[in-house]
């Protein structure tokens, strides 16, 4: 753990130094911006695609992105179960620029759901993928900058996300029937 | 956390999902071209939707990370309850844009001038089956032309009111009739409609029953196709969009590109899922014109008319395809209108 705490000292030390990127940190680790920010380019990747068939792709890639994600929750979940990583704030000295999380510091969650994200996006369109990773990476790093995390958890954490996003993109012909269902649904409504 | 101050982060991110959503969906309807989800007028330039939903996305950005940076750096939202919010802000979006676009289109329609001008005179035709407006030219040069217009199921006699008045312009009679009412497209019941019309039209004295001709647009095209291949007495015929294939009848997002919503939603009642178009079979009929003329026109950017081609019409049939239009404001389009008019007074 000793470079992973170097790394943590080296990353979180510049907090409270340059105003500017505190706010711009402060914007990317909360709850909402990165998620939101997230979710909007799935629902745009739903509705893209020149015809019915590009489209229908791109709407097996969000259903694929959405099953990527609730897996890598359940996997987040499981890990806490079975082991537990203080947060830094509780073991050492930091410059904390975010509330107290009291969940367990690894693997983080966010990132295991930016990369979820990014990785069902990378297997779809290489561009979307990168815009996707680019914000996950973000959210992590944002996530390490503000003190809440180690830079190890958010390593383990995109490994989750990958994990999941590749789990469920070979196992695209058990969801079939319901990418099927939705897309359907979604037709009916004149949403797809 | 007390209950009461999670319910208040959860209603602030919903207000700030909505407006980020409402911005979102205004891009969307621009870079899509889905004129039913945009809240400007139909014909209002791309960039000021994607002008329209930057704004509303940037303004909530600043309100919700600027001015309520205690509920964003409190603990947040579980993932299940971040989605249910983010999904209600984002269905609340499309509602209101669903909604804001219909009472912008239904405005900006009422906005249109429909006066009576120096160039035609209107009287309003009613029978037991179907009601219409019949326009006249002004001239003395009587008995007029007559051209029979069929709109279809969604197009309202306004949307039709153009062609109508720029026929009556060049001295050419138009009768156009209201077919948005759903059971006048009750196969057979429908195939009486235009027959019945054209009847009218022979018992007026002053419209020349020796010139007639039709015109259709959508469904209504391919109604005249049919109509004509079986009467002779059909001089001349212009399709505007006619669907032709029942695949060309599919539910999904292509249809909000072409129609509202709500016109969406009939769209697919009144059509059957294709069945309707099945059983009028304009394709198979088309042969029956025997050489009389016959102009199919197709809006390039029509997502949901079948890209016909020209080896594939009857001789004496001429196809025009133009380029830029879609199947929503195809019989307002000055191209289409000038085409139409020139084809009756050449071939009729």
């Amino acid at each position: 753990m000793g470079l992973d705490t170097t790394l943590f000292n080296l990353i979180n030390g510049v907090a409270t130094r340059v105003a500017p990127l505190d706010g711009l940190m402060r914007l990317l680790v909360n709850d909402y911006f990165v998620p939101t920010a997230l979710c909007l380019l799935a629902a745009a990747l739903w509705f893209s695609g020149a015809n019915r068939d590009a489209r229908a792709a791109n709407q097996r890639a969000v259903v694929s992105m959405v099953v990527a994600v609730l897996l890598a929750n359940v996997l987040v979940k499981l890990c806490n179960l079975l082991y537990f990583r203080p947060r830094p704030f509780s073991v050492q000295e930091v410059n904390l620029l975010f509330y107290r999380p009291s969940d367990s510091s690894l693997p983080s969650n966010a990132a295991a759901v930016g990369f979820a994200f990014a990785g069902l996006g990378w297997q779809r369109d290489r561009r979307l993928g990168v815009v996707m990773g680019v914000l996950g990476g973000l959210f992590g790093f944002a996530r390490v900058y503000c003190g809440v995390h180690y830079p190890l958890d958010i390593v383990a954490g995109g490994l989750v996300g990958v994990f999941s996003a590749w789990v469920v993109g070979k196992a695209q012909s058990l969801l079939e029937p319901l990418m099927l269902a939705l897309i359907a649904f979604g037709r009916r409504l004149y949403l797809a | 956390m007390e209950f009461h101050e999670q319910l208040t982060i959860g209603f602030v991110f919903f207000v700030f999902a909505f407006f980020v959503s409402l911005g979102f969906w205004q891009i969307l309807a621009a870079h899509q071209g889905l004129s039913a989800l945009s809240l400007l007028p139909q014909g209002a330039k791309a960039r000021w939707s994607h002008l329209l939903g930057a704004a509303l996305i940037l303004l909530p950005c600043v309100w919700f990370f600027g001015a309520r940076t205690e509920d964003v750096f409190s603990p947040g939202p579980a993932s299940s309850e971040f989605l249910f919010f983010l999904s209600m802000g984002l269905l609340c979006a499309l509602g209101t844009s669903i909604v804001g676009s219909l009472v912008v289109d239904r405005v900006s329609l009422r906005g249109e001038d429909r006066s009576e001008n120096p160039y035609h005179r209107r009287e309003a035709v009613s029978t037991s089956r179907w009601q219409g407006t019949l326009y006249l030219p002004v001239s003395d040069s009587q008995p007029w032309r007559a051209v029979c217009i069929v709109p279809g199921p969604t197009e309202r006699l306004e949307s039709v009111g153009n062609l109508a008045e720029g026929l009556a312009r060049r001295d050419v009679a138009a009768l156009v009739i209201d077919m948005t009412k759903r059971d006048l497209w009750r196969y057979p019941d429908v195939l009486a409609t235009v027959p019945q019309a054209i009847g009218y039209m022979e018992k007026r004295g002053d419209l020349d029953r020796r010139r007639i001709g039709l015109l259709g647009v959508g469904l209504g095209a391919d109604l005249v196709i049919r109509a004509a291949a079986s009467d002779r007495q059909v001089g001349s015929v212009v399709a505007l969009s006619p669907l032709l294939t029942a695949s060309s009848v599919q539910p999904g997002l292509d249809l909000l590109r072409e129609m509202s919503y709500i016109e969406a939603l009939r769209w697919r009642r009144v059509h059957q899922g294709g069945q309707l178009v099945s059983q009028l079979a304009a394709l198979e009929y088309m042969p029956g014109l025997d050489g009389r003329p016959l102009l199919v026109v197709s809006g390039g950017m029509d997502r949901l008319a079948p890209r016909v081609e020209q080896e594939t019409l009857p001789p004496g049939a001429q196809l025009k395809l133009v380029k830029g239009v879609g199947r929503r404001g195809l019989a307002q389009d000055s191209e289409i209108l000038s085409s139409s008019v020139g084809w009756f007074l050449n071939h009729l």
